[in-house]
């Protein structure tokens, strides 16, 4: 390892400095943001932008470490990462912190927590990624998808139990995605569309807990649930649409402002509604087109990569990316259920920005070793 | 696969990423520039509210400042329905008990309290003091809420004048209804920012509520004054019981009016008392005949022409005279020659016909208008009426010789008031009013409404003249003796006039008695009216029902006033002392 390491800075001229641009430019305001929802209050929300710029600081470390160190490494340990990831999610079913009804935080020291669920989704993309890629791979029968599925399956039933609808949801696209570019059979995506279809009544019958089953509701008809979830999605929709064009101004916008979009979630879950409101439409599609940026990006790399595990690393996290921004963005305006999916770069958490930075160093390790022609 | 595929396959990842980003703008600008409108008004609903500042209702003062019409703090007793004992029983003796206390009745007590509603009204304008015996009790679910209510201090002191306001405080009688507008507090409204809780985050500035009260009015009247005469005219109700009465005081020379005093009368604060024939100002709305009270403003004018001097002798015809084939008759007299201050002395009707024939048809009517009849007088109070007053082409034969001595011919006792304030300041005719002055309570500002000339109505030697003959009304040989003040020479004339009924004066013995009259004669401190319409218990005369009550009056409030004596006391009527 000493050997990557030695050489280190003349491999990071190498970077894609378009993403890391892009990232940081996100990354900022999103800083930025949750400056502006902490500061109407004395209370703890007032010391969110701190803690976010010790997590960033953190996560720009470890970015660093991972793109330095060879992402076929990554692969070569894909199990040993997965099998960690999946022991923490074990971990955290047994000492986790209940918090608002599940369990989905892990003590790691004194007031710091972390979501094992979180640094899964990285574990799933490097394993499936990397058995994708493995010469052997065929796609032939349905039976060549069962190792996918079961690598799918046990986070995603590990999360489930916390329960935690919207991190386990978001392995199904990342899975199916990786997959598809490795060369699965176009045909199956739409037998498992159709499974899908039949499925979700008894889903939602036999599976989903009461909680679950109230967020779809709100999702479908907001404005008669009563429920907290259904405030936020009409305060969040209120404040999306009332910014207009070019927004009411940072730190004026009423419904984060007079707690109307409620503190707790302006700087996580709902920072985009806040963005939105501030700085207008124009703001909110200059955000988005800053991820269309991210993603063309990561795809751009995937393009480029020295092998197929390298493409299917950098499809994987533009998968990953891609899920994450439409489901929170998706949340805020009333198209997509309150799962609580945080934004990429942008939401306040420490877990996740350390696995969104530690995607970005990967990602970069990928574009590092690129293919040169 | 070889590699064109994989570029393929991961462009259509890129494209299914790129078709999710456009749907999510496309629904954002949906939202954030078609919406936006709606929306924004919806947020703005919610984070703002209106919040009223009443001030308080301006008070009403008399000319030196008591308190006519004033605020009192009270309570609103209401009461929660989720926080009251749920027991029936219990519930029905909370019930039987307030209203008791506050003596609602009972049955409505229970219907409200069945109400769905979460909270409900038990009483409105509770007295702090029962409001509290009622606290004490400590019900759960009892809420007191701080209130003002229009008080009047004096009961029934000048009720009809100061009318009465709504339980919101909105002025719908008398002044409380004229001056609405000044008295009332201007409600402050401002919106206010406020939180998801609804706490309000705007501050407010303390000066901007502070001068929303209304305005107080000072009015003309003398507190002191109106109760004496309140109280002597219901002296005199209780012993003539008229169907009505009414007394008017003014200083002649400002126009101010120092008493306004009717019966019934009512007390504005036990409305459920109040009749709508009480809430009427009587002195400005009714219309009475005024009889020989007439005389004196007819003779004014024919001395004023000079058409006859006080000297003047007339053939009284012994007591009955034809003219245009109908009889006039002195009542109860038979006069020979009289001279014309005889003529207002001993009231004689034959005599004052035979002065107004001297003066003519259009003389005559210019006389009467220029004393302001057949014209509201502008006091400054609603519903004012003008009389019944004839155009001079519409009097028949017979007119010229019945409107002088008041048949035929209908005035308000402001009327009055107003053409005999104008005999006693020289034929100066001072117009009424009731309002001296309009005050800020805050700043201070006040606005002051001056005494007002509205016209000469006769020149001074007339007057003098007149005067003269009007203080003979009260002396040995006048018609009205009983008017007579020890210590002051009055100057006044009786009125009994037969009232019109169905067509006829005669036959129904239904009176209107009236004296009216001012003191000192040379020098007055005020006119006084004083009306009984419809005295029964068979007296009926001005001389007999109302001056009494004129000279008690004027007794007390010379007194008051502290008006130096004209005659020396005990001493001869002839004994003048000028001041």
């Amino acid at each position: 390892m000493h050997l990557y390491l030695k050489n280190g800075f003349s491999l990071l001229r190498k970077m894609n400095f378009v993403l890391l641009g892009l990232v940081f430019a996100t990354i900022a305001t999103g800083l930025f943001f949750i400056y502006g929802t902490g500061q109407q209050n004395a209370e703890s929300f007032g010391r969110f932008w701190i803690k976010q710029s010790v997590w960033i600081v953190i996560g720009c470390g470890i970015m660093l470490v991972l793109s330095l160190i060879d992402y076929r490494h990554y692969g070569r340990h894909a199990g040993v990462i997965y099998m960690s990831t999946v022991l923490l999610l074990i971990a955290v079913l047994m000492f986790g912190k209940r918090i608002n009804g599940a369990r989905s935080w892990l003590p790691v020291g004194p007031g710091i927590a972390v979501q094992p669920s979180e640094f899964s989704k990285l574990g799933l993309v490097i394993i499936i990624s990397w058995i994708a890629s493995r010469p052997s791979t065929r796609f032939r029968s349905l039976r060549d998808l069962v190792p996918y599925v079961v690598l799918a399956a046990i986070p995603f039933a590990l999360i489930l139990m916390q329960p935690d609808m919207g991190s386990a949801i978001v392995l199904v696209p990342i899975t199916l995605a990786i997959t598809f570019i490795s060369g699965m059979k176009k045909r199956w995506l739409l037998y498992g569309l159709i499974l899908a279809l039949v499925s979700a009544p008894l889903v939602y019958k036999y599976v989903f807990k009461d909680h679950q089953r109230k967020r779809l509701h709100t999702f479908l008809n907001p404005s008669k649930n009563p429920t907290k979830e259904g405030w936020n999605a009409r305060q969040s929709l209120l404040a999306v649409g009332s910014g207009g064009l070019t927004g009411k101004g940072y730190m004026k916008g009423t419904q984060n402002v007079l707690g109307f979009l409620p503190k707790s979630v302006a700087p996580t879950d709902f920072i985009f509604s806040v963005i939105a409101e501030e700085s207008g439409f124009a703001g909110s599609s200059l955000l988005i087109s800053a991820f269309c940026g991210i993603m063309l990006s990561c795809i751009y790399i995937a393009a480029t990569a020295r092998d197929s595990f390298g493409r299917n690393l950098a499809c994987g996290i533009a998968v990953l990316l891609c899920v994450h921004i439409y489901i929170n963005i998706g949340m805020t305006v009333g198209l997509a259920p309150i799962i609580g999916i945080p934004l990429p770069f942008v939401s306040y958490g420490g877990s996740f920005m350390i696995l969104m930075l530690s995607s970005i160093g990967v990602i970069q390790s990928v574009y590092i070793r690129r293919r040169t022609c | 696969m070889n590699h064109t595929v994989y570029v393929v396959r991961i462009l259509t990842s890129y494209v299914g990423m790129c078709t999710v980003a456009f749907f999510l703008t496309r629904h954002l600008y949906s939202i954030q520039i078609t919406k936006h409108p709606e929306l924004y008004a919806k947020a703005a609903s919610k984070y703002t509210a209106r919040k009223t500042w009443s001030g308080t209702r301006g008070s009403i003062f008399d000319r030196r400042g008591n308190l006519l019409a004033g605020n009192i703090e009270c309570k609103n007793i209401l009461a929660d329905l989720h926080l009251l004992p749920r027991d029936p029983k219990i519930r029905e003796e909370i019930i039987a008990y307030l209203s008791e206390t506050l003596s609602v009745d009972r049955d409505i007590l229970a219907f409200r309290m069945r109400s769905h509603a979460r909270e409900v009204v038990v009483r409105n304008y509770v007295d702090i003091d029962v409001a509290a015996i009622v606290a004490a009790r400590r019900i759960a679910g009892l809420r007191f809420v701080d209130d003002q209510r229009r008080y009047y201090p004096k009961d029934a002191l000048l009720a009809n004048v100061l009318g009465f306001t709504t339980s919101r405080n909105r002025g719908v009688y008398g002044l409380e209804a004229i001056w609405d507008k000044d008295l009332a507090s201007k409600d402050l409204e401002q919106i206010i920012e406020r939180d998801r809780r609804g706490r309000s985050l705007g501050k407010v500035d303390p000066v901007k509520t502070r001068a929303i009260s209304g305005k107080s009015l000072y009015l003309t009247i003398e507190e002191p004054i109106q109760h004496y005469v309140e109280v002597e005219l219901r002296a005199m109700c209780e012993e003539f019981k008229p169907k009505r009465a009414y007394a008017i005081m003014a200083d002649p020379r400002t126009g101010a009016v120092m008493a306004m005093a009717q019966y019934p009368t009512f007390n504005p604060n036990d409305r459920r008392a109040i009749e709508p024939e009480m809430w009427r100002v009587h002195g400005i709305s009714d219309v009475y005949d005024p009889g020989s009270t007439m005389k004196c403003v007819a003779i004014a004018g024919a001395l004023d022409y000079g058409v006859v001097s006080p000297d003047t002798v007339f053939d009284c015809e012994d007591g009955m005279w034809m003219y245009g084939r109908r009889s006039l008759r002195d009542s109860g007299h038979k006069f020979g020659l009289l001279t014309v201050s005889e003529i207002v002395q001993k009231s004689s009707n034959i005599g004052t016909a035979k002065v107004a024939l001297q003066l003519g048809k259009p003389r005559l009517f210019q006389v009467f208008r220029r004393f302001g009849f057949g014209e509201t007088t502008g006091i400054g109070l609603r519903h004012e009426s003008p009389g019944i007053f004839r155009k001079v082409r519409d009097w028949d034969g017979l007119s010229i010789t019945r409107f002088p001595i008041g048949q035929g011919i209908s005035v308000t006792p402001v009327q009055m008031v107003q053409a005999y304030g104008a005999l006693a300041n020289r034929g100066k005719m001072m117009k009424l009013r009731l309002v001296e002055r309009l005050v800020d309570p805050v700043t201070g500002d006040a606005i002051t409404f001056p005494p007002e000339l509205k016209r000469v109505a006769v020149r001074p030697p007339a007057a003098q003249a007149i005067v003269e003959a009007m203080c003979r009304v009260t002396a040995e040989g006048g018609t009205a003796l009983k008017a007579a003040v020890e210590g002051y020479q009055v100057a006044g004339k009786t009125g009994t006039a037969q009232k019109l009924i169905n067509g006829s004066y005669t036959g129904h013995g239904k009176y209107v008695a009236s004296f009216i009259g001012f003191v000192p004669a040379h020098d007055p401190a005020f006119v006084l009216l004083v009306v009984a319409d419809e005295p029964s218990n068979g007296r009926y005369y001005g001389g007999t029902v109302a001056a009494p009550t004129f000279s008690r009056i004027a007794d007390q409030v010379l007194h008051y006033l502290s008006v130096p004596p004209t005659v020396a006391s005990g001493g001869e009527a002839d004994v003048i002392v000028r001041r």
